[in-house]
């Protein structure tokens, strides 16, 4: 399981999109959205390597890449945003 | 066929009829034997086939489908090139690379959603079983029906979230804030899979169905579906329209391409999607008639360079048209 947070600085970012691009094995399409401290939870079906996609209307996309030794093995991402020029 | 399996130990007795449907309460809306229908535009102002190329015609939209014979075993050969280089340079060695935004990314936007057919895709803002939120996209087949990937309405798996949603919300013809049909929250009984995902975990059966209480699908109109074979499919375009998570927010996004494969249970398509398109309509569109064929269901992943969907199979067609309300 990756567990994680999406900040801009240290401000949490709510409802922001988290999906995986790719992953060790077939991937559901389905968009994860942060709560409202930000913090989002992805499941592991398998070992291995896991791209994240993070997307928000007032951020620059961001991409997390996140490696389990076990698809039962928990890991903590952050997602760190910059916002988009005003 | 179904074969009844031994009781478990808490004394249930399951089936190994992957079809069965399932739901986190027994169902009471009791099932109708409808027969097939054909698509519904619904009220005034459906767009037409004018060109009757199989693809929607779109301002700014060029609609480049792959030549025929374009098949599974050479893009697995090609390996093409991606959304994600183009904007970020190549992936550093050992990184995946392959994603379900194929280059050029020439997804268009749907500026009037609340015309037909772009008023059936539906966004679904799902409630987890642990109170969090992901997005999915479904479609109507009918004045009551909407239907999804199997995923949006029951997560594998036993981590946070899984199992039945507690909710899912259905947004037709969502445009970012605007909601033009307003929405209806379902959730219980309202929710439908079938054994082969919710026991079985097979993605040849991630389907699923949210059932309205109120008739929404007859102002928005709704999608025909139907099996067909090989030869049928790999002449047809395909065309999804859905809610990709890379675009602003909740914004209805369209593209298409010819299939790159069939299988048995399977369809295989560089039609460009994203997380948040899972539960779209795979579509064809012949005579002005739209028809989807398949469920989207899944982006690239190692050995599979393109996207895949649920292929609607005779048993499919029948689950969906027991659903069809």
């Amino acid at each position: 399981m990756i567990r994680g947070i999406v900040r801009c600085g240290s401000t949490p970012v709510p409802f922001a999109r988290i999906v995986v691009v790719t992953g060790p094995g077939p991937m559901p399409e389905i968009a994860i959205l942060s709560g409202p401290d930000g913090s989002f939870t992805v499941g592991t079906p398998y070992p291995g390597r896991y791209l994240l996609a993070v997307h928000s209307d007032e951020h620059r996309p961001a991409r997390i890449e996140v490696s389990l030794p076990e698809a039962s093995s928990v890991t903590e991402a952050v997602a760190d945003l910059e916002p988009l020029p005003s | 066929m179904t074969a009844t399996l031994p009781a478990a130990n808490n004394g249930a007795v399951t089936t190994s009829d992957p079809s069965a449907e399932t739901s986190p309460v027994s169902p009471t809306i009791p099932e109708s034997d409808l027969v097939q229908s054909p698509p519904s535009a619904g009220p005034v102002g459906a767009l037409a086939d004018l060109a009757g190329s199989g693809a929607e015609q779109l301002a700014g939209y060029s609609g480049t489908p792959a030549a025929p014979g374009t098949d599974l075993s050479e893009l697995l050969r090609m390996n093409p090139p991606d959304a994600a280089e183009a904007t970020w340079g190549p992936a550093p060695a050992g990184q995946p690379a392959l994603e379900s935004v194929i280059f050029p990314d020439d997804r268009v936007q749907i500026g009037d959603t609340t015309v037909y057919p772009w008023r059936v895709h539906s966004y679904l803002l799902i409630e987890l079983s642990n109170g969090s939120f992901a997005s999915g996209t479904g479609f109507f087949i009918g004045p009551h029906t909407v239907i999804t990937a199997g995923h949006c309405v029951f997560v594998r798996g036993t981590g946070p979230g899984s199992g039945w949603v507690r909710s899912v919300t259905v947004m037709p013809g969502r445009n970012g804030s605007s909601l033009p049909f307003g929405s209806v929250r379902v959730s219980g009984s309202s929710l439908r899979s079938v054994q082969g995902w919710t026991q079985n975990g097979d993605s040849n059966w991630d389907i699923g169905a949210l059932i309205l209480p109120t008739n929404l699908g007859d102002r928005t109109g709704w999608l025909g579906f139907g099996a067909y074979d090989d030869n049928t499919l790999m002449s047809s375009i395909a065309n999804i329209a859905g809610y990709p998570g890379d675009k602003p927010t909740a914004t209805q996004w369209y593209h298409s391409r010819r299939l790159s494969s069939v299988a048995a249970q399977r369809l295989f398509y560089e039609v460009d999607t994203f997380g948040g398109q899972s539960g779209s309509a795979v579509y064809r569109l012949l005579n002005g008639q739209r028809h989807a064929f398949g469920i989207h269901t899944n982006g690239v992943s190692p050995g599979v360079p393109v996207n895949s969907g649920v292929r609607i199979t005779g048993p499919v067609f029948d689950r969906l048209k027991a659903w069809k309300a």
